[in-house]
């Protein structure tokens, strides 16, 4: 039984299992990209997700101690055998004076210097920049807290729903295709702008909406796309728009109102062309159809009527207030123009979660990149009235780089020696 | 005022893309010759093709009135640009000249991309959906291009790395690579612009997170050009892995470097010609 355990123990405290579960994660991930499945919420991909952080909480773990030890107490080389031998040097001298000027170098540089006596003569340890150890353990924890946030997603909903100007509308009747939520509070939509800049580009899609409970105003904003509007850890996205007209249709002094749904266009030589594109709407229980374009960034609107029996359609374009006769019996009025906006709702309380995960995996990448970690050790043997000082530095991962720095240790105390 | 900047960019793309082709050749030439007269007019025309990709940069975003971050072309030569410029620092840095003959073809060949393929739709000044106004979006472009610089510079170390570590069966191969600096420093090198670049791809994919849970509500949404970068992130980081388990350096690491860089081109421009995604504009 313990020889299973230590064998799983070892099978997921290995840096190869993590790099092979990280080749099958990029293999699924890829495939999906070509398939039309949605791998990404199946089970196997979620399981090799698992299976990665348990492999990186377990190597993280098992490496702490280590860690630790070699941080706060680096070995100091007992023999020979135990001095890097990478980027490694001797250097003769007197006992004392090697010893001062080894420390006095190394300290002025930055090392915290540890040394001991040894059977018959010493030996030390130098680090620099030591907490750059902690780097890579800071960015794997990080890569958990991502995991984390990004699971705790699943707690969360969404949903969405359109609604006119002026319309209030009852959290609890929003519907969600995700999660389940209640709130005792409505939404307002106070107004709703297509908005353009003076150079006539479209600025944005604005909805200022308002939170009522029991007709009082609990908040009041604004949304926009790439501007959510968040009240109680719920975000409003501004996701759709939509013109509407509101016109009268008067025959035989029978007057019908009925909400027209708009396109848009901003080319006036465009108009059939855009409306032949379109559906035609009927107008509540009557022979009469309708399609509407809406100038882009003006109020002018272009209706186009289709009435049973009566061959071609007839088109008008109107502004508000304005109308006009048709087919000789029908009086169309645009009584004004009107829009509908179209809001996501969302709330994922993983999101904070993964951008502290994601701030954390910088720190750590940034430590253990650019903070790297030096440790020079050595062993003087004396030998009649000098001595021989074996000195090694880690090569570390950058060994040029490592090497430079303990040619320039070595030079400065050739040089005093 | 307006002519005379867009006379600017598109004369400015024929003579970059001319300069980078000569500089590409005279770093070629320099390789085979070892005449220094070669490699200082390689980095002569790689400078003045730099220029002339500076100058289409600054017309464009006079023209825009933003920064030349939206659409394909403009990532595009911006992404040249970054490149180029990593390469420069790269080569006055560490004197090496041999490293452009596997660079400089990068931009060419992207540049070529461009006047072969994009009419002059894309070439337009476009406005921007208000989706793209976002300075996370301009960020996450931002620190794209020196990411993928750097990526691309690495992948021109390591098939130098590749060649020169082929040199001991060719004495033809070695007599181009004479003067090029010891492989564990071309190696090491190596490493660090990938540190460098590894660092960016992460904060790539942040802001990317932040600008998406800003425009749609959602930070990660496995789209293919996200599941991409993240990909490529993931082959970096065996890469790095690597390097520290079984002493995974030189050929091998090269070979790794130059998976990771066909991943940051497909997640460039694979995702936008072979697979449907929201990232379909950049
Ligand atoms: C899957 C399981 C993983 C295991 C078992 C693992 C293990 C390790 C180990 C043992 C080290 C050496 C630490 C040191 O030098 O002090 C390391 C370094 C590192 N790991 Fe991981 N790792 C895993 C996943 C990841 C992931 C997903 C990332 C994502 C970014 C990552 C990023 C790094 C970085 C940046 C370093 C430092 C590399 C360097 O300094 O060159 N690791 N990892």
């Amino acid at each position: 039984m313990k020889k299973t355990n230590q064998t799983f123990w070892h099978f997921f405290t290995s840096m190869k299992t993590g790099i092979i579960i990280l080749g099958l994660i990029v293999l699924v991930a890829g495939l999906g990209t070509f398939i039309s499945l949605d791998v990404y919420s199946s089970v196997c991909f979620k399981l090799l997700l698992g299976i990665l952080c348990i492999n990186i909480i377990a190597c993280s773990i098992s490496r702490f101690k280590g860690l630790r030890k070699r941080i706060h107490h680096p070995p100091i080389p007992r023999n020979i055998n135990a001095v890097p031998h990478k980027i490694c040097s001797s250097i003769t001298g007197t006992n004392d004076d090697l010893f001062c000027n080894l420390e006095k170098n190394l300290r002025s540089r930055g090392y915290r210097f540890t040394s001991a006596e040894t059977d018959d003569g010493w030996a030390f340890v130098a680090q620099k920049y030591r907490f750059g150890y902690w780097g890579a353990y800071i960015v794997h924890i990080a890569f958990v807290i991502i995991i984390i946030g990004a699971m705790m997603g699943t707690l969360g909903f969404s949903g969405g729903f359109m609604a006119l100007k002026g319309e209030v509308i009852s959290f609890n009747q929003i519907p969600l295709n995700k999660g389940s939520a209640t709130k005792d509070y409505e939404i307002k939509i106070n107004s709703i702008e297509d908005r353009y800049l003076a150079n006539g580009e479209r600025d944005n899609w604005y909805t200022n909406i308002s939170i009522l409970r029991e007709g009082k105003e609990l908040a009041r904003g604004n949304t926009s796309v790439n501007h959510p509007f968040s009240y109680d850890g719920v975000k409003y996205y501004q996701s759709r728009y939509a013109d509407y007209a509101l016109i009268v249709i008067e025959k035989n002094n029978i007057k019908q109102e009925e909400l027209v749904m708009l396109g848009q266009t901003s080319n006036e030589k465009e108009i059939s062309n855009e409306l032949s594109h379109r559906f035609k709407q009927r107008v509540d229980k009557s022979d009469l159809y309708v399609k509407g374009l809406k100038l882009q960034n003006r109020p002018i609107v272009y209706l186009q009527i289709f009435v049973t029996d009566k061959g071609e359609p007839s088109v008008v374009n109107l502004t508000p207030g304005q109308n006009r006769l048709v087919f000789d019996e029908y009086k169309i009025t645009l009584l004004e123009l009107t829009n509908a906006t179209g809001l996501e709702i969302k709330s994922d309380p993983g999101v904070p979660i993964v951008w502290l995960g994601s701030g954390t995996l910088l720190l750590g990448l940034i430590i253990s990149f650019y903070w790297r970690p030096l440790l020079v050790s050595g062993i003087f043997t004396p030998q009649d009235r000098s001595g021989t000082l074996l000195m090694g530095m880690y090569a570390g991962k950058t060994i040029k780089q490592n090497e430079a720095e303990f040619n320039g240790i070595l030079k400065e105390l050739q040089r005093i020696n | 005022m307006n002519q005379t900047l867009h006379i600017l960019t598109s004369a400015g793309l024929y003579i970059t893309l001319f300069a980078y082709f000569i500089a590409m050749v005279f770093y070629w030439f320099q390789l085979i010759t070892k005449n220094k007269l070669n490699g200082q007019l390689a980095t002569a025309f790689t400078v003045i093709g730099w220029v002339g990709n500076t100058i289409i940069l600054v017309a464009r975003t006079i023209l825009a009135h933003r920064l030349p971050l939206a659409n394909g072309y403009e990532f595009i030569l911006t992404f040249c640009w970054g490149t180029v410029l990593i390469y420069l620092f790269i080569q006055l840095h560490y004197r090496l000249k041999e490293l452009g003959a596997f660079v400089m073809p990068i931009p060419f060949l992207l540049l070529s991309f461009v006047v072969i393929t994009m009419g002059s739709n894309e070439m337009i000044v476009q406005a921007i959906p208000p989706a793209l106004k976002s300075n996370w979006l301009t960020l996450h472009v931002l620190t794209a291009i020196f990411s993928y610089g750097a990526f691309a510079v690495s992948f021109g170390l390591a098939v130098l790395y590749l060649f020169k570590a082929h040199s001991g069966t060719s004495s033809v191969i070695k007599a181009f690579v004479s003067r090029v600096p010891d492989i564990d420093i071309l190696d090491e090198l190596s490493y660090k612009i990938i540190l460098f670049a590894f660092s960016f791809l992460t904060l790539v994919i942040i802001t990317g997170a932040i600008w998406a849970e800003y425009a749609w509500g959602t930070y990660w949404s496995w789209d293919p050009k996200e599941t991409w970068s993240l990909i490529t992130w993931i082959i970096y980081a065996v890469y790095l892995h690597a390097r520290l388990m079984h002493d995974w350096k030189g050929k091998r690491a090269a070979w790794l470097a130059i998976i990771g860089f066909a991943a940051v081109l497909f997640t460039f421009f694979g995702v936008n010609y072979f697979l449907p995604g929201l990232h379909s504009y950049a």
